[in-house]
């Protein structure tokens, strides 16, 4: 363990390098000119500082002053040396941060349990901090690892209900993509916008929901068909509404919202303008943008300007005009995304 | 007194280093002995050190005197006492304290006797603690 030892006095600083060269574990490093120990201390992380009180230049109060100024010198234990026994000098170096005295002319004995004591403590410190350092690396690996594995089985539960539609599952990873570009595009912190990203995907989650004869018929749908379709909203609202996470919270907002419309036209509750929730608001954008640029069996994918011109047109009647003006200037960053996530 | 007294040596008849009671060179190596502890080794390391250090020291101080300047007296006062008291010299250390106070309080008048008597004490000190007497 480092020992950092300044005084003037060569004499002095020999005599205490000496006394500390006994100390088991322990390495003196001396300085006679204050400012070239506060340059080593810059440069290393000494275990004990020693510093004579009376020195010219800069003096031990002004020397422990500025170490305790060093960024993670908190903890270090820093010894003044003085002959003097002044009560208001001794209450000003422990205010500048010294965390104990040793009497001029140093006592062998006294001397060398001082450092002994001084250096077992900063182990233990040492032992401590370094702890508290490897659980606080455990509980982010931990936190990382359930973050993962939440947005793992997030997506399997978006997937499971995409499975059962002509979708594919690259659909919900680029329907969440585009939907947290326009919620950064509106000026959201990244924790939204990191929430709807995983949270968009379970948009339609209800349609495990939805019978088979209605999901999967090949020909346009009744009337009464159509409104079993549109329970997948509540269904996907019902699955998820119980949890607390914050992600299934907005999931089942999103479930519940994405099919409403601005003009009040939508569904299931034919909710308007800023009364339909914001991220139903971005989804619905989002989900309509990839479907309009995907293939499914019973049409081609369109191109990005035919899709751009419809969610543009749609503007202020099915979309959400911040929503949809979000996307301006961000084409090229959607095209992107639709060529890394390819079906 | 078996050993010189340097006093004895300057023309300045204030001098009487240690008030004319000037330790043996038995007794002062004795006293450094005993501030090491008996430790043999850590003398022969200090006590060659000591002798130059305190030298410098003490030339610095008769400077300081000479130049009536009290922060230099009381920062080679002080630095000179901390010497002495490393090897168990603590009457001279006594003198350099007197001299360190009264510098600070910029007390000067008188005191260019007591620097040379301080000066040669060390010189004493020094002459009696030999290399290798551990």
């Amino acid at each position: 363990m480092d020992v950092v030892i300044v005084d003037d006095n060569p004499v002095n600083l020999t005599v205490m390098e000496h006394l500390v060269s006994r100390v088991d574990g322990a390495s003196p490093r001396g300085f006679r000119h204050s400012e070239a120990g506060l340059a080593w201390c810059r440069e290393h992380d000494p275990d004990l500082v020693i510093v004579d009180y009376q020195m010219p230049d800069i003096d031990g109060m002004a020397f422990i002053e500025r170490m305790r100024a060093m960024p993670g010198r908190d903890e270090l234990p820093l010894l003044m040396v003085t002959a003097n026994t002044d009560r208001e000098l001794r209450r000003s170096a422990l205010e500048a941060g010294a965390t104990d005295f040793l009497h001029k002319p140093v006592d062998r004995a006294e001397f060398t349990a001082r450092v002994r004591n001084m250096l077992k403590m900063r182990g233990m410190t040492r032992r401590l901090t370094d702890r508290a350092i490897e659980l606080e690396q455990a509980v982010a690996k931990a936190t990382r690892a359930l973050v993962s594995t939440e947005r793992d089985t997030l997506l399997c539960l978006a997937r499971a209900a995409e499975y059962r539609d002509p979708e594919t599952g690259a659909h919900v990873l680029r329907m969440a993509e585009y939907a947290r570009l326009i919620a950064r595009a509106l000026g959201k912190d990244t924790e939204y916008q990191a929430l709807i990203r995983k949270a968009a995907p379970l948009h339609d989650v209800g349609k495990l929901g939805t019978p088979d004869h209605v999901l999967l018929k090949p020909a346009r749908l009744t009337p009464e068909e159509m409104e079993v379709m549109k329970q997948h909203t509540t269904i996907g609202w019902q699955i998820l509404r119980e949890h607390r996470s914050p992600v299934l919270q907005m999931g089942a907002t999103i479930a519940l919202t994405h099919h409403e419309k601005w003009d009040g036209s939508g569904y299931p509750r034919g909710l308007a303008g800023a009364d339909i929730p914001l991220e139903g608001r971005i989804v619905a954008v989002a989900d309509v943008l990839d479907a309009l640029t995907s293939t499914r069996p019973y049409k081609s994918a369109w191109d990005l300007t035919e899709a751009r011109s419809f969610i543009e047109k749609g503007a202020g009647r099915h979309f959400d005009p911040q929503c949809v003006g979000a996307l301006s200037g961000h084409w090229d960053e959607i095209r992107s995304i639709r060529e890394e996530l390819r079906d | 007194m078996t050993e010189p007294s340097l006093a004895r040596t300057q023309p300045d008849p204030v001098l009487e280093p240690f008030d004319g009671r000037a330790p043996s060179a038995a007794d002062t190596r004795a006293d450094a002995m005993a501030r090491f502890e008996g430790d043999e080794v850590f003398y022969d390391r200090i006590v060659p050190l000591f002798r130059q250090a305190a030298s410098e020291q003490a030339a610095a101080l008769r400077r300081a005197s000479d130049d009536a300047d009290a922060t230099a007296l009381q920062h080679w006062a002080h630095t000179l006492k901390g010497s002495l008291l490393t090897v168990g010299a603590s009457a001279a250390a006594a003198h350099a304290e007197e001299i360190e106070r009264a510098a600070m309080a910029h007390r000067l008048e008188g005191i260019a006797p007591r620097v040379r008597r301080l000066v040669a004490e060390t010189a004493l000190i020094v002459a009696h603690l030999t290399p290798g007497a551990g």
